[in-house]
């Protein structure tokens, strides 16, 4: 079973933040699956942190259930042997749904929620006409509370404090912002789960490899082609993405996963080359070699 | 060449010439519409073919149904019904099945047709008439034929042993789950999501998909439509939609075209907000004959009406429990003025009160800052709202395309349950908004609704439940009134005023024709009108009536 630890909290919280942090320390590979519309920030650290996975995610289907990607994501997860992972929940999401992927999505099991609260805003969250009942909930559905954002409070500090103090006082607190990176991952090392589910872990026949990610800046044009080959010849990869530009400056978007390679080109007017960069995240007993991406389509040689 | 048809009557919706008897069309376009003896001096210079074969019918504009989805049909159409409601589809009339027998020997009439080995998906299943479901109840019918019974609500599913050990779901697999109950097959919550990511290969690939989306255009064909808008393209993948549209509707001729209103926050995976915007302004140019973009975009505020994920004013649900954001207010504002800013127009997804006093702050917020006029800003749905909210959305110019089927299928429960009788009569305000003046529309978002507009004016003009009981009839609107909302209306909502939604010359010849007259005959009968045939651009198509039930 894989331990699954959720972070909610309202927009501005800092979980994006806290992941990029928990990325940074960690040692051991984490998948992180981020449940949000829109842009993201992880990317980078991703790059930083050669052991962490990211899977975007645009939740929020309105009509049906049809297309769950949080549910994809964890089965796809699951296929590369990671051994934790953490659902970064969107802004407006109630914790306890996202929880319930701990609890029902076999395969994992549920660890922890935590909720981050924005120090210096969440009186005036609370207080809001449209989201002060949301703000509350996922205050109340958390395990823990994490404060965020103490550093912020200006002035009306003490008082504001002691308010908090009232408001949460129910809650387990932990100033963010003073943890060490230790405490930090000590938060989300689920360990009582793993001692438990110990016997599950060595009876699964369950190969686990690590992940390990190799980057090109892909400042060279790439064919489209080369791609597909060396993505089709090197099954280990389990998720590649980035962008690259070809001989005739056509600019690509890469999404590999789950062996579905997808290659979408840009319109003309949004080419961007200074965004090129391609990563390709891969179990570390195999080498990959991108010496095979060239600008050359492959026919002729080969046929 | 110059064809002309004559009709008992032709309602126009021009409201300088309301009523005609003839109609010419060259080259899929009105080229005058009027007494047929006023056109001797056309008929005098021209080629021309009097059609005498709807001389007995009744024409309208072709009806426009401005808000579906026909990404979500083409997914459902290819399941099997079993449902406790009628069904009129255009390949055959579902009968209701209201009993568990009744249900038991439909689906084993349905597996003896089934092809073997192919898996066979029965959608409709209702616990309180058709009985409890289980693993063992569809295995007494085939242990070989894989079966997934879904339910009416699609929250929950039930599968046979051939149907799991096909999907490769056992025990092992699933362990000690509580929204799966393997004993029984049943899946439901996050279970049901598990099972339809097993079900996913199946009922997104491409032969499945295409199936539905050929299906989907014969509904809307039978519902008597000339346009439609696609009020969400992306909502599955926005490739394979595309693609899909592309070689079923486009290439093949459908009779209809399509509007297309991009999801932009399905568009968002590894692009920035503004260059998804930057996409989306490249789209009009990839704009075929039947599809096209235009400056739109579609944008989300609260849940779904339901599932009760509305956003309620005070004093909210009953029952206490909350509605849902599908982002959070302030990304939504920074959303509306991005596309506000480019001089979109902009069409919001709002279910609730509380959702649409947000909606009208933010457009309040950008009247402010940039001031529009003709904006076209639409409330999409348009469930509950408070009549000091209409009074609001026609100051701000905006727009409301209305889903009126919630005031039928749901006003009942939602007075029992949610919100009380008061407001669960005033869902679908729509009698007030035609008394602000606000430019106001009815949609299917189907398959929430039937694609019908016939069907979205009955309830409009009775506001009838599927209790039988009137509700809210200060906000009934007039047959006329309803049918400019599924023409004109429809037409304006979706920017294409000038081309479509009424019959004048110089607009393209798109023409629904009926066997009756909609706004003489008795309102309760509006919605069983036949449906004759549709002309899309001067072209006709004609509707075969279906009769057998099977
Ligand atoms: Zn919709």
């Amino acid at each position: 079973m894989i331990p699954l630890t959720v972070i909610a909290g309202y927009l501005g919280a800092g979980k994006t933040h806290l992941v990029n942090r928990l990325l940074k320390a960690s040692k051991e590979p984490i998948g992180i699956c981020v449940n949000d519309f829109g842009e993201l920030n992880i990317d980078a650290a991703l790059i930083q942190n050669s052991r962490g996975t990211t899977l975007e995610l645009t939740n929020g289907c309105i009509c049906c259930q049809l297309n769950d990607d949080l549910g994809a994501a964890l089965e796809d997860l699951a296929s590369t042997g990671i051994t934790r992972v953490i659902i970064e929940a969107s802004g407006v999401a109630l914790p306890e749904k996202i929880a319930a992927y701990g609890r029902n999505w076999p395969g994992y099991q549920l660890h922890k929620t935590y909720t981050l609260v924005d120090a210096s805003n969440i009186r005036r969250w609370l207080d809001d006409k449209y989201v002060g009942a949301l703000v509350a909930t996922q205050m109340q559905q958390a395990d823990e509370l994490l404060v965020t954002k103490l550093d912020l409070l200006g002035p009306a500090n003490s008082r504001h404090w002691s308010w908090m103090r009232e408001a949460l006082k129910e809650w387990q607190v932990l100033p963010n912002g003073a943890l060490t990176d230790a405490q930090l991952q000590a938060l989300f090392a689920p360990s009582e789960v793993q001692t438990t589910e110990a016997q599950a872990a060595t009876a699964s026949p369950l190969h686990r490899p690590n992940l390990v990610a190799t980057c090109t800046a892909a400042e060279q044009p790439i064919s489209a082609d080369s791609i597909r080959r060396l993505l089709r010849t090197n099954p280990h990869v389990v998720r590649a993405k980035g962008w690259f530009t070809d001989a005739t400056q056509r600019q690509y978007l890469l999404q590999h996963v789950a062996q579905q390679t997808n290659l979408e080109q840009q319109p003309k007017q949004q080419n961007n080359s200074k965004r090129n960069g391609l990563v390709f995240l891969h179990h570390e007993s195999t080498a990959l070699d991108l010496s095979m991406l060239t600008t050359q389509h492959l026919s002729s040689p080969t046929t | 060449m110059l064809d002309i048809y004559k009709a008992k009557t032709i309602i126009t919706m021009n409201p300088s010439l309301p009523r005609a008897e003839a109609i010419a069309i060259a080259d899929g376009q009105i080229v005058q519409v009027g007494r047929l003896s006023d056109m001797e001096p056309l008929m005098a210079s021209r080629e021309h073919v009097i059609h005498a074969q709807f001389a007995n019918d009744v024409m309208t504009p072709g009806l426009i149904d401005p808000h579906l989805h026909p990404a979500m049909a083409a997914v459902i159409l290819p399941m099997e019904f079993i449902t406790a409601m009628e069904w009129r589809l255009p390949w055959a009339t579902i009968p209701a099945t209201t009993t568990p027998q009744a249900y038991d020997e439909r689906l084993q009439a349905l597996i003896a047709a089934h092809p073997p080995g192919e898996l066979l998906i029965a959608w409709g299943h209702h616990e309180l008439w058709h009985g409890e479901m289980s693993r063992a109840r569809i295995n007494q019918f085939s242990s070989e034929l894989p079966i997934v019974i879904w339910n009416r609500s699609f929250h929950e599913l039930c599968m046979n042993d051939a149907a799991l050990n096909m999907l490769g779901i056992n025990a092992a697999a699933i362990g000690q789950r509580e929204q799966i109950d393997l004993e029984r097959g049943r899946f439901f919550e996050v279970g049901l999501s598990y099972a339809i990511g097993k079900l996913n290969p199946i009922i997104l690939a491409p032969e499945w998909f295409e199936r539905g989306m050929q299906r989907l255009v014969q509904v809307v064909h039978f519902g008597g439509q000339t346009t439609v808008g696609d009020m969400a393209v992306g909502i599955f993948d926005f490739a394979t939609e595309m693609a899909t549209q592309q070689k079923i509707i486009e290439e093949a001729q459908a009779p209809f075209r399509v509007e297309l209103i991009p999801h932009s926050a399905a568009l968002s995976r590894g692009r920035t907000a503004d260059e998804v915007a930057d996409f989306i302004d490249t789209l009009p140019t990839t704009n075929g004959h039947r599809l096209r973009y235009a400056k739109r975009v579609k944008l989300f505020a609260d849940g779904a009406f339901f599932s009760g994920l509305a956003q309620l004013l005070p004093p909210g649900y009953l029952d206490g429990h909350q509605g849902e954001w599908l982002v959070t207010p302030p990304e939504l504002e920074q959303a509306v003025r991005r596309y506000w800013q480019r001089n979109y127009q902009i069409h919001v997804h709002v279910t609730g009160d509380l959702g649409l006093e947000l909606v009208l702050d933010i457009l309040s917020l950008m009247q402010d800052e940039k001031p529009r006029i003709d904006h076209g800003f639409t409330i999409e749905h348009f469930g509950l709202s408070t009549p000091e909210q209409v009074s609001r959305a026609a100051r701000l110019g905006a727009r409301v395309s209305a889903n009126i089927y919630y005031l039928h299928e749901l006003s009942d429960i939602f007075a029992k349950q949610w919100v009380g009788q008061e407001r669960a009569e005033q869902m679908g305000r729509i009698g007030s908004c035609f008394r602000e003046g606000i430019t106001t529309t009815l949609h299917s978002d189907f398959t929430m609704a039937p694609a019908q507009p016939l069907n979205s004016m009955w309830v409009a003009v009775n506001r009838i439940n599927c209790e039988g009981n009137v509700m809210g009839p200060n906000e009934r609107i007039s047959p006329e009134q309803a049918l400019r909302a599924v023409t004109i209306n429809a037409a304006t909502v979706l920017g294409c005023e000038n081309e479509i939604g009424s019959l004048r010359a110089g607009k393209k010849a798109d023409i629904t024709v009926l066997g009756a007259d909609p706004l003489t005959v008795d309102p309760i009968t509006i919605k069983d009108i036949p449906i004759k045939a549709t002309l899309f651009e001067g072209q006709v198509f004609p509707i075969q009536p279906i009769t057998d039930p099977q």
